[in-house]
């Protein structure tokens, strides 16, 4: 075959439409997601009881399904069962955030169980409350062994939103797939995708890098 | 001020406290002594349920501190604890090491509590590390820090928990100076140490332990010149 590069250059504003539609669910899932990996994590490394069961529980299901398995049953399986309507941009969002939570709860979890012991003694020995020691010593300093497992996380989930093709959001996948098959250029279409995608998760991965460096 | 009875603590099958009765009144200096693994860490430790006994009671001003429904962080706010690895907080300068608890827990406006917290870190010998990293301190400063964190809180009682048994040689002076120092200004002070002379010379109750048990306790002059047990003449004897 041909390499035609027009047609890798023609099809960008298409991309370009479904770029917006990866960034838009990637920055919302991942702030569903961190949410919930703070909140499950934090449960989890607590003590024995309902929250924590209720935490691993979740943490269980997510890491036991495949992710593809998950945005069918959110955008196909539940509005059927709950006779609601869900709309696909807030199935994606919401199977992403549920999926990188469950991953980001356990990095969340690691990251406090490795602080020394000492250090919430010490807290507690000052008068501090639980909320106070956990909020002003042990998350801060959790937070910066965290952060290069949760930037992982993040560059693992906006990958995961070309998933999100099979329930038909119109992400940078869907949209290249959907120009191939009126082209049928697969391979110039195909390599600029696979091009968008590494200069985003590039672009991501170097912020995230930059971050990290500033908190050390 | 602190009264102990019939004190034991088992962790699983082994019991490492074992019927502990002992009085400590206000101003009192007491040295805990003794070989590791007799359980005196432990034993201070309850006195501020860091670890919760499984019978005996413990009264702090008469009130029953093992009680379930006593608040716990009333009493952390009159009983301070200096710990052998010092637990300084590593992400906070010494001088935030120092206020945070009183910030917390609203104990003045910041100026005054900075005022504070200097004036403590003058009384160690500090002033000049205000904004230095625990990191960048050696281990007789990260205790002194320690210490003056643990008086932010103005604390009726200080616990130290072998406070110079994870420092080189050469920086144990400078902490028990300090600790010296409090003594003589009358603080209330519950100290488990492996150092002789500072239990000798400052202290006004030594109480030997051996095996989970109070073998021995008494004034120090009486005590290292005449130990009346033969454990506690053997254990003096390999130490002294």
């Amino acid at each position: 075959m041909r390499f035609d590069w027009s047609y890798s250059i023609k099809v960008i504003p298409t991309l370009m439409t479904g770029l917006k539609y990866t960034i838009l669910i990637s920055i919302l899932g991942i702030l569903l997601g961190f949410v919930l990996g703070m909140l499950t994590g934090l449960a989890r490394s607590g003590k024995k009881g309902i929250l924590n069961t209720i935490a691993s529980v979740y943490v269980g299901i997510i890491r036991g399904t495949p992710l593809m398995v998950q945005a069918l049953y959110i955008y196909f399986a539940i509005p059927m069962i709950l006779n609601i309507n869900i709309p696909v941009l807030v199935a994606g969002v919401l199977t992403i955030g549920l999926n990188s939570g469950a991953y980001m709860s356990e990095c969340v979890r690691g990251a406090i169980e490795s602080i020394d012991i000492g250090q919430r003694e010490a807290g507690t020995c000052l008068g501090l409350s639980k909320v106070q020691v956990m909020v002003s010593i042990i998350i801060p300093q959790a937070f910066k062994i965290m952060l290069p497992s949760l930037g992982n996380q993040f560059v693992i989930s906006v990958k995961d939103t070309s998933l999100l093709t099979t329930i038909g959001v119109a992400e940078l996948t869907r949209q290249a797939t959907q120009a191939v098959s009126k082209s049928f250029r697969t391979v110039e279409i195909y390599t600029s995708l696979a091009v968008v995608y590494l200069l985003l998760i590039t672009t991501l991965s170097f912020i995230l890098k930059k971050l990290e460096g500033r908190l050390k | 001020m602190i009264k102990v009875t019939g004190l034991s603590k088992s962790f699983g099958e082994l019991e490492v406290l074992k019927d502990i009765n002992v009085d400590i009144e206000e101003g009192e200096v007491v040295c805990v002594i003794g070989p590791s693994g007799s359980g005196k860490s432990t034993f201070l430790r309850c006195i501020n349920q860091l670890e919760k006994a499984n019978a005996g009671e413990i009264y702090y001003d008469g009130v029953p501190i093992t009680d379930k429904k006593y608040d716990l962080r009333k009493l952390h706010r009159e009983i301070g604890m200096v710990f052998q690895r010092f637990n300084l907080f590593p992400h906070k300068t010494v001088l935030q090491n120092i206020m945070l608890a009183p910030l917390k827990l609203k104990m003045g406006s910041r100026e005054e509590i900075k005022e504070q917290a200097l004036e403590l870190l003058d009384k160690v010998g500090l002033k000049s590390k205000a904004n230095e990293y625990p990191r960048n301190l050696s281990g007789g400063q990260q205790q002194r820090v320690a210490i003056a964190r643990a008086l932010a809180m103005k604390p009726r009682v200080l616990l130290f928990d072998e406070p110079t048994s994870a420092l080189d040689p050469e920086l144990v002076g400078e902490v028990l100076k300090v600790m010296k120092q409090l003594a003589d200004e009358g603080m209330t002070m519950i100290v488990v140490t492996h150092e002789m002379g500072f239990a000798r010379e400052v202290s006004d109750k030594v109480i030997f332990m051996e095996g989970g048990y109070v073998v021995e306790e008494g004034n120090p002059n009486d005590m290292f010149a005449n130990p009346k047990n033969e454990r506690t003449k053997e254990f003096l004897s390999r130490v002294l």
